[in-house]
């Protein structure tokens, strides 16, 4: 599936980076939210890093229900969703080749986080009313990287032939996607938050 | 012949080498046109998504003035023989600082600030145990109260205190009836009341809103303002609790000095306010808090 043939070699590579420096920035973020919720821990008063205004905080995301949905603080999982992005990259950019099933669970692994991110964005906006820091450099870079797998598994034909001609569109429109995406989370920020002046 | 055979190999691969550059050159010139249609088309998206917001803005968040009786964030009473009466001001000008409070001509033994969130269950706390004596405190003389209304809690919380911006506006002789109501009435945590229901709740309280107050708690008219007030607020280090570092609701300030003792008993606030009197030493003017940025 993944021929090495010379024309592609860059965009592989540019691929296999981009998945490390995703997965680095998404751990170090989830990294500080777990450490901030220790610090909430073991004092539940203490002035959080993060917490710049009412607007602009972590603290209420980190105590809310919302913070911890299966039990245990959401950052745990992105501690440990996070490695598989950088794993995949590193592997790649030391030549490994990966099975088709691989893929597909890498794939739907990063399926799962998207899904999750948009709730929580969601409940971010919507219902806690506030902006998050950490979270929101989860929000960053969960989207590319769902998008720019999608795209390069469709493409090189881990979902079967027919969808690969719309993977390699999807993939040359990646960056304005994820663009889109981001405006949109701002609009609704805005209009929901009037976060634009309260910064 | 041989020399004539070079020749046509060299114009081949002559042929060729243009063909090639020519090949280059388009392809550079697609991949231009393809990285231009993608930054147009994004432009273009978030362009409109732009205009969206703003629309929306423009449409629900008109720059006014601020609520009147409340240009320094706060509404200040007075009282004398058992009347209390509102200090009238004009609206807070927008993008102006408010103008703080002068107290002093009051001859009050204490002057007492209050920074209300209306979906704040501490608040409640206070309110509940304390708001009938601190009426009769000022209602007397004794005192002044002057109470900032802010929003930490959540929407509920803006809205309520758009609403009660627009009651100290239009009909601030009823802010004593509405403040218990408020809090007898405040929604469990995570749910919340419509407008309607508010207007509700202090028509049971005996008011009978005019028509320019619900017009004015059915258009949410003071949230912005609500929001801005409530920036400067937290950002006040005059007003962070010392132990927290941070701004909280209840903050009671009484004469400049921060109560930081039980919600649930009427008696200790009444000490509170006793020891900090004038009377009683405690004769510093209470410092109005500054405008922040």
């Amino acid at each position: 599936m993944t021929d090495t043939d010379i024309p592609r070699r860059p965009l592989e590579i540019a691929f296999a980076i981009f998945l490390v420096l995703a997965g680095a920035i998404g751990w170090w973020a989830a990294f500080n939210l777990t450490v901030s919720k220790f610090e909430v821990l073991e004092n539940p008063s203490v002035d959080l890093a993060c917490d710049f205004s009412v607007l602009v905080q972590c603290g209420k995301n980190l105590s809310s229900p919302q913070g911890a949905v299966f039990g245990f603080p959401n950052p745990l999982l992105g501690m440990g969703g996070f490695v598989a992005p950088i794993a995949v990259g590193v592997g790649l950019l030391a030549g490994a080749r990966f099975a088709r099933w691989f893929w597909i669970a890498f794939n739907v692994g990063l399926a799962g986080a998207l899904t999750f991110v948009i709730w929580l964005i969601s409940q971010s906006i919507f219902v806690l009313e506030v902006l998050c820091p950490w979270c929101m450099v989860v929000w960053l870079v969960t989207i590319p990287l769902f998008w720019t797998v999608t795209a390069r598994n469709l493409a090189d034909g881990v979902f079967g032939p027919r969808p690969v001609a719309f993977g390699r569109g999807l993939r040359s429109w990646v960056v304005p996607v994820t663009i889109v995406c981001y405006a949109v989370i701002v609009l609704l920020a805005q209009v929901q938050l009037n976060a634009l002046f309260r910064l | 012949m041989s020399q004539d055979r070079v020749t046509k190999n060299q114009r081949r691969a002559e042929a060729r080498e243009i063909a090639r550059l020519e090949r280059d050159k388009r392809q550079k010139r697609q991949s231009l046109q393809k990285l231009a249609i993608r930054a147009g088309a994004t432009l273009g998206v978030v362009a409109l998504l732009a205009a969206i917001g703003g629309g929306i803005w423009l449409a629900t968040r008109p720059e006014g003035p601020g609520p009147a009786n409340l240009a320094s964030g706060g509404v200040l009473f007075t009282g004398s023989d058992g009347e209390i009466s509102v200090v009238e001001t004009p609206g807070q000008p927008a993008g102006e600082d408010p103008i703080p409070n002068d107290t002093g001509s009051y001859d009050a033994e204490a002057d007492i600030v209050s920074y209300l969130d209306f979906g704040c269950e501490y608040c409640k706390a206070f309110e509940t145990t304390n708001a009938a004596q601190i009426e009769e405190m000022v209602a007397s003389g004794y005192a002044t109260l002057e109470v900032v209304p802010v929003a930490i809690t959540g929407s509920y919380a803006l809205r309520a205190a758009s609403a009660v911006s627009c009651l100290v506006e239009y009909q601030p002789e009823a802010f004593f009836e509405m403040l218990p109501a408020m809090y007898d009435n405040q929604p469990a945590e995570g749910s919340t009341l419509t407008n309607g229901e508010i207007l509700d709740i202090w028509r049971n309280a005996g008011i009978e809103p005019s028509s320019d107050l619900q017009s004015c708690v059915n258009d949410e008219r003071y949230t912005s303002w609500i929001q801005g007030n409530t920036e400067r607020v937290v950002s006040d280090p005059a007003v962070a609790n010392p132990a927290t570092g941070g701004f909280g609701t209840p903050t009671i300030i009484v004469n400049g000095e921060r109560y930081s003792n039980t919600l649930d008993d009427p008696t200790v606030f009444a000490q509170f306010v006793a020891q900090n009197a004038r009377s009683a030493g405690g004769g510093a003017p209470t410092p109005t808090p500054t405008p922040g940025g």
